[in-house]
């Protein structure tokens, strides 16, 4: 017997053929012995199976295998059954997870300012570095034990006069720094 | 309140609604009252016990979990019993992937030694006690493919059509027909070949 007119018998007796392709089916068992025959057969064994599905028992005592399971789901029981309502569910779940971002945006934010990476608009003044733009030459007297330190500032001397002066700023270092 | 329930008096229905609202009592009386049945489910699948119990326990779990999804569109143990057969299949495709090729699956393709069979006839004269005839089906299961058992059980056991054992198995429903036919050939064939004296 040709297998695929096996899975068609079986097709039928499993009613999942309709009209013409049932009837086809139908006449065949009627009219051939082999179909007929395995068929039956089909039939015999689907038969068995449906109305003999082997019992067993759990090899466990109610007691032992209910410890078991609780013993997973006790830490479990506040979250998916826990009998409040779905939107706080809801709102405990995302409203921290949102709150969580919130703040950790806020000190990238912060840090950057504090880097001064952002352009904040003036609310925090550019630091001069005032030594770039010093010129600063020293002078020592061994002999009065004396060091002279000479700063000058172009652009102070600028808005003064166009003669830039250095301004002699003598400084007494103690010996022990020397 | 809770505990001054009759839980052994109430039906599935009034456990499971009251395991929605986290009476764990409710549940661990669904579990006593169903765990034969989805531990049988199991083993019937698996053919082994150890497994069988671990994977019905964690479909106690899993159903725990679940639990607000279940609408209440089908009955409890059948909700259960999907459930199992779920984590079965995936256990059982895990075992797959980790064997090296199987005879099995030659003997499928090529139609095996199923496709030389002869037809079995039935000897109406031969009647089988019930429980005799449950021990040669559970002893002809033990002895198929997994695939072929699988896909009795689904059928027959579980009522499911083509489509869906399909679906559930991740195979065409071709793949289906075919495998629920040499299944129920080989099965035909191994409770013919049983004797009395082999069950005992």
């Amino acid at each position: 017997m040709n297998v695929d007119v096996g899975i068609r018998l079986q097709a039928y007796l499993d009613g999942e053929l309709t009209g013409r392709e049932a009837q086809q089916v139908a006449a065949l068992i009627e009219s051939d012995a082999g179909a007929r025959a395995l068929f039956g057969e089909l039939q015999q064994t689907r038969t068995w199976l449906k109305s003999n599905e082997p019992e067993l028992s759990l090899p466990e005592s109610r007691e032992f295998f209910w410890s078991k399971v609780e013993r997973e789901i006790e830490p479990l029981e506040k979250t998916p059954a826990s009998g409040g309502p779905s939107w706080l569910f809801f709102l405990r779940r995302h409203v921290a997870a949102v709150g969580g971002l919130t703040v950790a945006a806020a000190l990238v934010i912060f840090a950057a300012v504090q880097m001064n990476v952002v352009p904040t608009g003036g609310l925090l003044e550019e630091i001069d570095n005032p030594l770039d733009e010093v010129g600063t030459f020293s002078f020592r007297s061994e002999s009065q034990k004396m060091t002279l330190v000479w700063i000058s500032n172009p652009f102070a001397d600028a808005e003064e006069s166009s003669d830039v002066t250095p301004m002699p700023m003598p400084i007494h270092l103690p010996e022990d720094i020397q | 309140m809770a505990s001054k329930k009759d839980y052994p008096s109430m039906d599935d229905v009034a456990l499971w609604k009251a395991a929605q609202r986290g009476d764990m009592r409710a549940f661990e009386e669904l579990v006593a009252r169903h765990r034969d049945k989805v531990y049988a489910r199991a083993f019937s699948m698996i053919r082994n016990e150890e497994d069988a119990i671990d994977l019905s326990q964690e479909a106690w779990v899993k159903a725990w979990q679940r639990l607000k999804q279940f609408q209440g569109d089908s009955s409890f143990l059948t909700w259960m019993t999907r459930i199992v057969i779920n984590l079965c299949l995936d256990k059982l495709r895990k075992q797959k992937r980790e064997r090296a090729e199987s005879i099995e699956n030659l003997e499928e393709e090529s139609g095996g030694v199923e496709r030389q069979m002869p037809t079995v006839t039935v000897n109406p004269t031969e009647r089988l006690e019930r429980g005799e005839l449950r021990q040669r089906i559970d002893k002809a299961l033990g002895q198929l493919s997994y695939e072929h058992r699988t896909v009795l059980i689904l059928h027959e056991f579980e009522d499911l059509e083509y489509k869906e054992i399909a679906k559930r198995m991740q195979c065409s429903i071709g793949t289906v027909m075919s495998r629920l036919f040499y299944a129920r050939r080989k099965m035909a064939a191994l409770m013919a070949s049983y004797k009395r004296e082999e069950l005992k």
